[in-house]
């Protein structure tokens, strides 16, 4: 067939109108390129775990050089007490004077979780009961909160106050009996050593923003080392083609990137989690809050370094190139990550309107308790207009033109 | 219908076409023929709006890349010598996320999916990861795409190159199909005379960057004298090519 009767042209074919849609189109792009990423398991693995190993040592070298900030729980522990709480005062002043103090209760299994660290049920007339009658078994319920560190000090101690009660009527029997000293008995103190919500909140502000910054840095490496893959197999010529414009064909790569790398976070993500609910065990206000700044901090920073990775990805023009430069964000990344981690110096204010850097730094502040959301969010802010900017760049350098000139 | 005016692409101070002019007339399909190093390539780059002329004029269907190259590309569909596919997608998903691409609907996307994959003989890989195709296949599946959005103009940069001949014989046959690219202007890029011979209504041969033939085969053959379309063609591409001064 030589064309000549080639008039019969093809069926109507079932197609809408092809309206200029950019948002379907940029979809459909990002769509392609997540998918295609997210196959690919072994690259999830080396992407999701490397930040965490990396991390370890930078956390290790961080403790041993710090330590983590503990104390002896300052104040006595509330113990609340349901029953005959007057028949008891006498035996309950005995249980560990000073380190507890005791009050009446209606019902103290509720008063343990609400305004006491413990509470404990006791039976009518226990002062007489002890007194009287020292070989009766009296039943005294202990109530604790066992997830509660400071609830299971409580409990220990009312515990080793009878303990320690029993062991002085004992004492006091020998030596009615047979009239001599009776040594060699021991004395059970419990001192709770809790890690206390500044210590945790360092920690936390320690490891956090690193961690996050160590992961966004793995984008850059992940989404550049992609985009030149694709070039050199061909696919990249395709999306040229394609009716989007080269910023809109970076946005969409960098889209799928974003997804990609988001996924590859998911351990990262849970140790912040883990933190957030270490934190708001501890008491620490605002925890929830926290954690909320701390995802959106996240996602700037993962756009402004998926941005970045789709300029190097573009600009770079082989594969040693681009190791090259993911090399080197990965170094300055982890000399970032550590220096938040150890530094106490004061920043100033305009410091958050850096990107990347502002949004570790007031993150840091954050969690540390001495910083406002209002400057995570500018910094947060600064960081995503980065990545904006970044587009600029990255769409011009998504130019065929560019990639005969460089490649031939 | 494809005009081509005066076309002029310079990479640095390399001149790679100088004033290439021909027509693609619509509705058939028009051969670009040429050594390596001609410039066939880069012409279809131009044409595919990859690449920016530095002179002339190109009009894709009417539409002027260089006014409107967004509009241009939502007419032309593009296949290259290497298929350029996502190798852990599968073949169904490559084309709906191409088909949205050009601003399809999901449900118009997969009834014209499944046309033309069974035109294509396609059909029973449609669910088949792109990776695990025979190189044939997969070249199939990239003509599958450039047909997706129904585009008037189909630009066949050496699609068959790299093929086995049977792989090679089974995409000419495709493409000789009305099914496939009847009633739309086909520009095909290639190498391979006998290809161009038994597919190409017209041929616009190009050498050291400028066109030295622009004929229907059999007029090629009568004006030469010489026996053979192949023979007509190297003739006068080797003339043409003692003539010209590679810039």
């Amino acid at each position: 067939m030589t064309g000549a009767d080639r008039s019969a042209g093809p069926q109507p074919a079932d197609l809408e109108t092809p309206a200029p849609r950019v948002g379907r189109e940029v979809w459909a792009i990002a769509s392609v390129e997540a998918l295609d990423g997210l196959r690919s398991r072994r690259q999830l693995a080396v992407r999701a775990v490397t930040p965490i190993i990396l991390f370890l040592c930078v956390l290790g070298i961080t403790l041993v050089l710090r330590g983590a900030d503990t104390r002896t729980h300052p104040e006595a522990y509330r113990v609340a007490v349901q029953g005959d709480y007057a028949g008891a005062r006498r035996t309950l002043d005995a249980l560990n004077p000073g380190r507890l103090t005791f009050f009446p209760a209606s019902d103290a299994k509720i008063a343990a979780v609400t305004d006491a660290d413990a509470g404990m049920a006791v039976p009518d007339r226990l002062d007489e009961v002890l007194e009287q009658g020292r070989d009766t078994v009296v039943p005294v319920q202990v109530f604790e909160v066992t997830v509660n560190p400071p609830s299971r000090a409580a409990a220990v101690l009312v515990r080793s106050g009878f303990s320690e009660l029993k062991k002085r009527q004992m004492v006091d029997r020998i030596q009615a009996v047979t009239g001599a000293d009776a040594n060699g008995f021991f004395t059970l103190d419990v001192v709770n050593v809790e890690r206390t919500e500044v210590g945790t909140r360092n920690l936390a502000s320690q490891v956090i923003p690193g961690l996050v910054l160590l992961q966004a840095a793995m984008l850059v490496a992940g989404t550049s080392n992609r985009l030149v893959s694709r070039r050199t197999r061909g696919l990249l010529m395709g999306q040229l083609v394609l009716p989007v414009t080269r910023r809109s064909l970076a946005l969409a790569k960098g889209l799928g990137e974003l997804v990609i790398g988001t996924v590859t976070a998911i351990p990262v993500i849970a140790v912040i989690l883990a933190f957030g609910v270490l934190t708001a065990s501890t008491g620490a206000a605002n925890a929830v809050a926290n954690l909320v700044v701390t995802a959106l901090s996240m996602l700037a920073l993962f756009a402004f370094t998926t941005a970045l990775g789709v300029v190097i990805g573009s600009a770079a023009r082989t594969q040693e190139q681009v190791s090259l430069a993911t090399g080197a964000a990965l170094i300055v990344a982890t000399l970032v990550a550590t220096t938040v981690a150890l530094a106490e110096i004061a920043r100033p204010a305009w410091f958050a309107l850096i990107p990347v850097v502002g949004t570790i730094s007031t993150l840091r502040d954050l969690l540390n308790g001495g910083g406002s959301v209002l400057a995570v969010l500018l910094a947060a802010t600064a960081t995503l207009a980065g990545a904006a900017l970044l587009l600029v760049p990255a769409g011009r350098s998504l130019d065929a033109e560019r990639m005969v000139m460089r490649n031939g | 219908m494809i005009e081509v005016s005066g076309l002029v692409k310079r990479f640095g101070d390399t001149t790679i076409l100088t004033d290439i002019t021909f027509t693609a007339p619509a509705g058939s399909i028009t051969g670009l023929l040429g050594p390596n190093g001609a410039g066939k390539t880069t012409t279809m780059r131009v044409l595919a709006t990859l690449l920016h002329p530095d002179e002339g004029t190109v009009r894709i269907a009417g539409i002027d890349l260089a006014r409107d190259p967004m509009g241009a590309r939502r007419v032309i569909g593009l296949v290259t010598e290497e298929p350029g596919l996502h190798d852990r997608l599968t073949v169904r998903e490559q084309l709906v996320f191409a088909a949205r691409a050009y601003g399809m609907s999901s449900e118009g996307a997969r009834r014209r999916i499944d046309t033309i994959a069974e035109f294509l003989s396609l059909t029973k890989d449609l669910d088949t990861r792109a990776g695990t195709l025979s190189k044939g296949n997969r070249q199939k599946v990239s003509l599958c795409r450039a047909l997706v959005h129904d585009p008037p103009v189909l630009l066949l940069d050496e699609p068959t190159s790299g093929l086995d001949v049977v792989a090679a014989d089974g995409l000419e046959a495709l493409l000789a199909q009305d099914e496939i690219t009847g009633g739309k202007t086909v520009l095909l890029s290639t190498h391979r005379l006998d290809e161009a011979e038994r597919l190409a209504e017209k041929v616009v041969g190009i050498a050291a960057g400028r066109v030295v033939v622009d004929a229907r085969p059999e007029e090629l053959v009568a004006s030469s004298g010489a026996p053979s379309f192949r023979e007509a063609f190297v003739r006068l591409l080797g003339e043409a090519s003692l003539g010209a001064t590679p810039t």
